[in-house]
This record gives structure tokens, C-alpha cells and sequence, in this order.
């Protein structure tokens, strides 16, 4: 097939030494930056581009698009360690990856995120390869409608990520939306920003990831004296054992379809795919109580998810020219910067760019791979550290991670304040998890929910007219219901189980 | 925790009630244009629904189900710890701009350890000495991160 | 002997701080110049202010640092530029947005505060539609949307931006009626006609020539004062009939107003150099792009009149700053 000819072209171009060198040195980047909060990629890539000026093209791309995947497998690894999520996307990996880090089992985790990421990572670049171009003309299908349609989506199956209740789920995801409402809107007006200027942007995301998953957390394990262990000290085993892959085998693979499909999305992709991920697999697990106690599904799934989600990035950028994310307008602007027109001519007058990075993508992964998996046994060891001189290292990662965000001492006060609010939240019964979620889809619904309305012209059964926007919301409502409906047989059956009692005793 | 739920329930509901109000000061718009006012309202509307359901739910759920009693903190000393924590956490923040990166991590470090950590001073001092001197290193330094809003650079 | 020691201490002492006081005075940069850009990075300004950056570099031999200064539509970075010490460290890029936001927000700065010492490029905005859009020609477009008002819909980066703007200026001149739907930035919009969601847009045409070349897109006109080398076929909006109201971002860069005029002139110069480079023209060329020159005597008038001009289209819409 001439595709595979063409990437075999790819491979050579990717395999020169210096393709191969700075792809490691990217990926390294990209691993450090994961890894670290407050510097994310797109700020990365941004900063190192006049270092690229020198390099040919198909080289700067490798390197640039080499931080991009790096910073999806760091993201993960201070999440699993210390429930810090280095990345939005990774923040779902906090839910089962920090509790298993609790139970001793950092280890495995740390492994089979760095694996599914691989598998998911390889599978999206393979697709990539062969379906781009159709799957492109598919994603162009999605107008406002369609878009607003896929993040109440999003909304409604945060139901499915948290322990508690639905209800509790829904109201902490409405106090997302508002937090995301701060700020400028589309129209000009700024709202709910009491006059300081920090906030005429919104509110930073890393602050309140900061806040909420950081600094509460510690709050929380500060209860009690600090001559307890937080995590346990027995170490049982680095690497996933038999059991953990036969569960995990599918949820790589469900995570690997779902990350590439929803990658070439518009909008926080990556992130949701994620999140939508560890619904599904929460929905199809035998033991759907077991997530959120350190369930291995629950870091497989997403970790997968979100690196295949990459891939699917690259999609709408390679095809036809147009990023979908911060981070692949950056990597536009890379091109353009080299000389080349990224756009639907892409493939064809470029074509050494075009498979030299494709090719690139499936080295990157094993580099990433080759590179994690020796760091799990020094991560391992971290956590071995007694807490009582972990946890103000941790108080202080948060700091610099918060400050170097933005510069801005605004939203130090901001991460502080989420350390507080998520504190009390978790001691009465509301999770962060969809809180965040929310935050993260608020200005995207919002904004397709203004677009739509504007192109109905108030109208809204536009959103039941077209065909795929129907689809998902008719997905999202039966989700609702069914989740209702799961509700509902699950107080029938503690109130049957009580009467029994009650008849016996 | 059902006292937890009614407060929490109310605390939503007020809060629900101060966006709705606050986004009926901003233009509404049409439903053929919304302006910036129509969705924190709606979404404010559905968040006061949800609280007054979870007060409620507090009224209507007998006493003798929820047999657990779980108490809100989980040592008696715990209140002391955590407003402590915030504190030192709010202290470093103020501290920052006014002495700089380095000797307010120092502190912030020292005050953590001696006090929450429950080491000793000698352990307190280096462990802080070194930490504040490490930081520095890592993040000025070596990774160029700006970190002295001050205007004596440190 | 001590004495003649510490005496000629006290001299070497001031001899080298008299030398280095002498270097200060003379040498400027002596420390890497800040070129604060109000967009995310991708965009069409932190890509001029790459290009120009090696040769600017090397002209002033110093170092030049670009700095995405993101929030408020530019009006952060725009602000932080204007009260920014007169030393000529701090250099901004404006375009006509620069001008719009005095009307658009309230947190705009005017012209009048900064001193703008070069423009350097001329990005033309084009009206763009789909390839199989059953209007051939602008003519059509227009006699289509007189006889459907509100029915043809028209994506912009941002309500009131300057292409927003540009669009109310097109219905200003020709009488008819769109529906805008905003979208965040060009590229969203962009992605908004391709997939059929939009009928049309205006935006510039360094971004929306790849898909004129892929025949994806038709150009109906073009917002220049001449035809534009990439794109012969279109006709300006002159030749239409209609007054030059299509504004595509032009890129100028500016100091704080009161930085010493020798500074200025450093500044000028190695802009013009950059400029004036083969590799900047090559790159420019390839986008559509006209590189323009013009100077820190004809700036001030020139921004004026375009203040003029987008107070009209301002005033006619009656676009209102909200807050």
C-alpha cells in the first residue's frame, strides 16, 4: 500500500542521528515540563522556538512535537505520586493513581500509565496514518451545535466519576461552571470580576488544580499527627503484575479508540477523553465501587485516553492546517515560522514533513517509554520519604508551580483559597473531580451554546435538528436516566435488605 | 452528617442566589443574541434547585438510618493543625514580596517542620537551610523562573 | 605610601566607573529588549516578531526577548507597554485592533500614549467563502444579502475585533444585513467556514491562503488599496465601488511615549534592517503578506486617520463597550 511506502520514507527521515537526538532531548523537555506544574507545553514549545531557527523544519517539528507527548506521560507522574495533576488532562489519573500510590502500588501504576500511554500512543499514530483524512472531514462536521452537544456530554457523565452522590456531583460541577464564567466573555462583558484586573482572563486553571487536589490533600493528611505514614511503606512490586494487565487490557484499548476519536475534537479534548474514559470503564467494570479506592482501570483507561488523544490532535494541524488546541496553534506557528504552510497541501507538497513526523511520533513513544520506566523505581523511592518532610516540599512545589504560572501573587491567593474550599469539600461529601471538569468545559459550552443560539436565531431545537448534535445529547440524556434509573434500584435494594433485617432481628 | 449536608445545602443556595443576582446585571440579551447574563443565570438557577433538594433531603431522612456519626475532625487537635496550616500558607504568600523568594521559603519551610512536623529546632533549621538554599538554586537559577516579586532582588 | 596606594585606588575606581557610566550612556541595548505581544503564541504577531528577531538582533547587537502577554483582547499587553518605563527596553506591536479597543473596552489605551517608530507589514484582509458557495463574485454576495437580510451568516474572530468590525463596515457601506457569530480568533472561524457552519468570513490572508490554494475557499475581495500578488484575480474593494473599509491587521511597533529619540532611532534602524531582509520578505511573500514601511514621521497621521476611519463604522453600528 503506498501508505506504508510513504512511512517507510518517514522512518528514514526520522532515523538520522540528529532527528533521533532531538527527539530524546524533546521528549525529555516534555517529561520535566509534565512533571512540573505551572509550565505547560504550549509555553514551552513557544519559548524554545527561536532555539529551532537553526534546525531544518522536519527537525524542529520532531523536537517541538516531542515536548507535546512528553508532557502527556510527566503530567501523569506527580498526579499518581502526590494527587497533583502536572496536566489538566491528567487530573482524572488522580482519582485511582493517587490511592493506589496510598496502598503501595505507585509502582504499578507508575507502569501501566507508562505502558498504556505507549500502546495508546502507537495505536493513535497508526490510525493517524491510515485514516486521517476521512476522520478530518468527520470532525469538520462539528458546528457549535455539535460542540455544545459534546460538552454536555462531558457534564453529564461526570455523575459517573465521582463515589458519592449524583446530586452532590451535579451541584459541585454547576460551582465549576461559575468559576469558569469569570472573567471576559465572548460578548465583551466582564464578569464576576469584582474589578481586579488578575481576573479579567478568568481564573487560572493551575491555581485551582493547585488548590484543589494539591494543597487539600495535604490539609487532609494533616489531620492526624504526622508520625503516621501516609503511604505505606511496603513497597509491593515496581511493575504491574499479571492481574493488573488482564484488567487492564481493555481499558487500553477502549481508552486508545476514544483518545484518538475525541483528540480531533475542538476544545480541551484531551482532557475530556480522559474523563470520558474513566466513565466508560467505571460503567463497564464488574466492580464499579472499586473506583476511586485505587482500581487500575481507572489509571489504564485515561492514561490511554489522553495520549492516543494526542495523536488525534495532530489530525486537523497535518490535513488540513488548523490547530484545535493552545498547543497545536503553537506548533502552526512552528511551520509557519520554517517556511511552511501547514494546510491541505500539506501532504502533498511537503511530504517529507508530513511522514518524517508521523514516523517521528511512533519513535517518541518508545523514547517515552525507554525513559519513564527506569524513573518508576526512583519515584517509587520519593514516596518512602517520611511525610513529615514530603509534605512541605509538596506546599512548596505548589507554590512555584501556582507562581510561575503567571507571575501573578493574585493567584497564590486564588490557589490557597481552592486549598480551603477543597478541604471542606471533601469533609462534607462534594468531590473536586467535576468541579474541575466543569471549569475546564465551561467556556466552551458557553460558547457554543451562544454560537448556536445566534445561528438559530433563538431557536433551540437546532440542536435536535442536525443529526450528530442529536445523537449526543440524546447519548447524554440516556445516560442521565440511566444513571437515575441505577440510582434508584440501589436505594430499592438497601431498603429491601433493611426490611430483611429488620423482619429477622 | 446530616448537619454538614444542611450547611453545605444552605451555603450552596446562597451562593446560587448571589450569581443569580449578579448576572441579572449584566445584559441578558435575547435568546437570538444572549448577552453575558443568560447562562450563569440559568446555571445558577439549576445550582439553587440542587441545594434546596440536598436541604431538604437533610429533613426528610430519619435519624436512626444514619447511625455513623462521623465527626468532622478526626484527632482533637486537628482544628489547631489546619488553621495553622492555612496560616503558614497565607504568611508565606504575604512574606514573598517582602523578603524574597528565599528567606520567606526558609521560614515558610522551618515554621511547617517545627511545628506540624513536630522536629526539633536543629532539624527545622537545616531541613529549612537547605530547602530554601536548593529552591533557590533550582528555580532561579538553573530553570530562570522568576520567583522575587520584590524589589530587593535576592 | 599607603596614601599614593589608596589614591590610586580611589582613581582606578573612579576611572572604571566613569568608563562603564561612559559605556552606558553610549551603548544601548545593554541588556535584552522585551517585545511584549498581546496575542497567544502561534499567532500572526509572535510570527512577525520571530522573523524580524535575528536580524534585529543582530543589528543592535544585543538581545531581544519576545513575550506573550496574553488577557483583555491586547489591552494587558497594551497597558503594560504604555506605563512601561521610557527607556525604550519595552517594545510593543500594535495593529488595528490597537485602535478599536479604545471603543471596544474600557481598558483601551489611546495612541496617543505610546510612540510608534516603524510599521513594517501590510497584511490584507480578504471576504472569503466557500469554493462551491453559489456567489461568484462580491457583487452576487451583496445583491444575495440585500435580498435576505440576516439570512447570510458571517463568522468574525471576536465582537469587535477588526474583522467584526470590518464586517459591519462592508453592511455599513453596502446596506445589507448579516448575522455575526463570534468565534475565538481566525483559526475557530476558519474551521467554522470549512465544515459549512458559516457562510462567509473575513480574516487575513496569510491564514486563509492555504485553503484558497487547496480550492477550499473563494475570495470574493480583497481590503488592499492594489491587488495582491498572490491572489490576482480578486478585485480590491475599490474596484467594487465601496470605500476602503476591509481592515487587515497592518503590524506596527511602538515605545512608550517620552523614550529618547537616539533610542528610538536604534530601534528604527535595526527594525528596518530586519525589514529590509531577504529572509523576512521571503517569508512574507509566501503569506500574501505586503511588507510596508513606514516611519516614525507618518505613523502618528497615519493612525489618526485610521482612528477616523473606525469611528465611523463604530459609530454607524453603534457598537457600545459593555461592562
Amino acid at each position: 500500500m503506498e501508505v506504508f511506502q510513504n512511512i517507510l520514507v518517514g522512518f528514514a527521515i526520522a532515523i538520522t542521528p540528529i532527528n533521533l537526538g532531538l527527539c530524546l532531548l524533546g521528549c525529555f523537555v516534555g517529561t520535566l515540563i509534565g512533571v512540573l506544574p505551572g509550565i505547560g507545553p504550549a509555553a514551552t514549545i513557544a519559548l524554545l522556538l527561536p532555539v529551532t531557527f537553526a534546525l531544518p523544519t522536519t527537525t524542529a517539528i520532531i523536537m517541538l512535537s516531542g515536548i507535546f507527548y512528553g508532557a502527556m506521560y510527566g503530567g501523569s507522574t506527580t498526579a499518581i505520586l502526590v494527587n497533583i495533576p502536572g496536566e489538566a488532562a491528567a487530573a482524572i489519573t488522580c482519582l485511582d493513581g493517587y490511592q493506589m500510590a496510598r496502598q503501595g502500588r505507585a509502582g504499578p501504576a507508575l507502569g501501566i500509565s507508562a505502558f498504556g500511554s505507549f500502546i495508546a500512543g502507537t495505536v493513535g499514530v497508526f490510525l493517524l496514518m491510515l485514516i486521517a483524512p476521512p476522520v478530518a472531514e468527520l470532525a469538520l462536521k462539528f458546528g457549535p451545535p455539535e460542540i455544545f452537544a459534546v460538552m454536555v456530554l462531558g457534564l453529564t457523565i461526570l455523575s459517573n466519576l465521582s463515589s458519592g452522590s449524583l446530586i452532590k456531583a451535579f451541584a459541585a460541577a454547576i460551582v465549576g461552571l461559575f468559576i469558569g464564567m469569570v472573567g471576559i466573555d465572548i460578548s465583551g462583558v466582564f464578569r464576576f470580576t469584582f474589578g481586579l484586573p488578575d481576573f479579567y482572563d478568568g481564573i487560572g486553571l493551575v491555581p485551582v488544580l493547585m488548590g484543589l487536589f494539591g494543597i487539600a490533600e495535604v490539609m487532609l493528611n494533616l489531620e492526624q499527627v504526622i508520625t503516621r505514614q501516609v503511604f505505606t511503606t511496603k513497597i509491593k512490586g515496581l511493575f504491574p503484575n499479571r492481574e493488573d494487565w488482564k484488567n487492564s487490557a481493555l481499558p487500553i484499548a477502549r481508552g486508545s479508540l476514544i483518545g484518538f476519536l475525541m483528540g480531533v475534537i475542538p476544545g480541551p479534548s484531551n482532557t475530556l477523553s480522559s474523563f470520558i474514559s474513566y466513565a466508560m470503564e467505571k460503567r463497564f467494570s464488574k466492580h464499579p465501587e472499586r473506583f476511586g479506592q485505587g482500581a487500575i482501570e481507572g489509571v489504564a483507561g485515561p492514561e490511554s485516553a489522553n495520549n492516543s488523544a494526542c495523536a488525534g490532535n495532530f489530525i486537523p494541524v497535518l490535513t488540513l492546517g488548523i490547530p484545535t488546541s493552545a498547543v497545536m496553534a503553537v506548533i502552526v506557528g512552528a511551520f509557519i515560522i520554517h517556511g511552511v504552510t501547514p494546510g491541505p497541501l500539506l501532504i502533498k507538497n511537503n511530504p517529507d514533513i508530513f511522514w518524517g513526523t508521523i514516523a517521528s511520533m511512533y519513535i517518541g513513544n518508545i523514547m517515552l517509554l525507554i525513559l519513564n520506566l527506569p524513573l518508576i523505581g526512583i519515584w517509587v523511592r520519593v514516596l518512602k520519604v517520611p511525610y513529615g518532610i514530603l509534605f512541605p516540599l509538596i506546599l512548596l512545589f505548589c507554590f512555584v508551580g501556582a507562581y510561575a504560572n503567571n507571575n501573578s501573587l493574585t493567584e497564590l491567593n486564588v490557589m490557597v483559597f481552592f486549598g480551603l474550599v477543597g478541604y471542606l469539600m471533601k469533609k462534607t461529601g462534594f468531590e473536586p473531580a467535576p468541579l474541575v471538569m466543569a471549569y475546564i468545559l465551561c467556556p466552551f459550552l458557553e460558547e457554543a451554546f451562544r454560537q448556536s443560539l445566534i445561528k438559530s436565531q433563538g431557536d433551540f431545537s437546532i440542536f435536535f435538528q442536525r443529526p450528530i448534535s442529536a445523537t449526543i445529547l440524546s447519548l447524554a440524556f440516556l445516560f442521565i436516566i440511566l444513571n437515575i434509573f441505577v440510582g434508584v434500584k440501589q436505594q430499592r435494594k438497601k431498603l429491601l435488605a433493611k426490611i430483611k433485617e429488620e423482619d429477622r432481628g | 452528617m446530616k448537619n454538614r449536608d444542611r450547611i453545605s445545602g444552605i451555603i450552596l443556595f446562597l451562593l446560587g442566589l448571589g450569581v443569580c443576582w449578579k448576572s441579572l446585571t449584566y445584559p441578558l440579551g435575547s435568546l437570538r443574541r444572549p448577552g453575558g447574563g443568560l447562562f450563569p443565570l440559568i446555571a445558577s438557577i439549576f445550582l439553587m434547585g440542587l441545594s434546596a433538594i440536598i436541604t431538604t433531603q437533610t429533613f426528610l431522612t430519619k435519624d436512626s438510618e444514619k447511625a455513623v456519626q462521623t465527626t468532622f475532625f478526626l484527632e482533637k487537635e486537628a482544628p489547631q493543625r489546619i488553621l495553622f496550616g492555612f496560616a503558614a500558607l497565607l504568611g508565606y504568600r504575604y512574606l514573598l514580596p517582602v523578603i524574597g523568594f528565599g528567606p520567606a521559603t526558609c521560614f515558610f519551610i522551618f515554621i511547617l517542620s517545627k511545628f506540624l512536623g513536630k522536629y526539633g529546632w536543629k532539624a527545622s533549621i537545616f531541613f529549612s537551610l537547605i530547602t530554601a538554599v536548593a529552591a533557590y538554586y533550582l528555580f532561579e537559577v538553573w530553570l530562570k523562573i522568576p520567583m522575587s516579586p520584590t524589589v530587593i532582588r535576592f | 605610601m599607603q596614601k599614593v596606594v589608596s589614591i590610586l585606588m580611589m582613581g582606578g575606581v573612579i576611572f572604571l566607573l566613569l568608563g562603564g557610566w561612559a559605556a552606558g550612556q553610549e551603548k544601548f541595548p545593554t541588556r535584552p529588549i522585551q517585545v511584549i505581544i498581546p496575542w497567544a503564541p502561534g499567532g500572526g504577531g509572535t510570527i512577525d516578531a520571530q522573523a524580524l528577531q535575528p536580524h534585529v538582533e543582530k543589528a543592535v547587537r544585543g538581545g531581544i526577548q519576545i513575550v506573550n502577554k496574553t488577557g483583555g483582547g491586547g489591552t494587558i499587553a497594551w497597558n503594560y507597554v504604555a506605563n512601561s518605563p521610557s527607556d525604550g527596553y519595552t517594545v510593543g506591536i500594535i495593529n488595528p485592533s490597537f485602535i478599536l479597543t479604545q471603543y471596544t473596552t474600557k481598558t483601551g489605551v489611546s495612541f496617543k500614549k505610546v510612540d510608534p517608530f516603524i510599521m513594517v507589514v501590510d497584511l490584507p484582509a480578504v471576504l472569503a467563502v466557500k469554493a462551491d458557495a453559489p456567489w461568484k463574485t462580491f457583487k452576487e454576495f451583496i445583491n444575495y444579502a440585500k435580498a435576505n437580510p440576516g439570512k447570510v451568516q458571517m463568522g468574525n474572530s471576536g465582537l469587535g475585533a477588526n474583522y467584526h468590525i470590518s464586517i459591519l463596515g462592508i453592511e455599513m457601506v453596502t446596506g445589507v444585513k448579516f448575522t455575526h457569530i463570534p468565534f475565538k480568533g481566525s483559526g475557530p472561524t476558519i474551521t467554522a467556514l470549512l465544515g459549512g457552519h458559516v457562510d462567509g468570513t473575513v480574516a487575513e490572508i496569510s491564514s486563509l491562503l492555504p485553503f484558497f490554494q487547496a480550492n477550499k475557499f473563494r475570495f470574493l475581495v480583497i481590503g488592499s488599496e492594489e491587488r495582491n500578488f498572490t491572489v490576482p484575480d480578486v478585485p480590491t474593494i475599490k474596484e467594487e465601488g465601496y470605500e476602503q473599509i476591509l481592515i487587515g491587521p497592518w503590524y506596527a511597533y511602538v515605545v512608550s511615549k517620552g523614550t529618547p529619540k537616539d533610542r528610538i532611532k536604534i530601534l528604527h534602524d535595526a527594525f528596518k534592517v530586519a525589514m529590509d531582509s531577504k529572509e523576512y520578505r521571503d517569508h512574507y511573500k509566501k503569506l500574501g503578506g505586503v511588507v510596508k514601511y513606514m516611519g516614525p514621521q507618518d505613523l502618528p497621521a497615519f493612525l489618526e486617520q485610521q482612528d477616523k476611519d473606525l469611528r465611523k463604522i463604530i459609530d454607524y453600528s453603534g457598537f457600545k463597550p459593555i461592562e
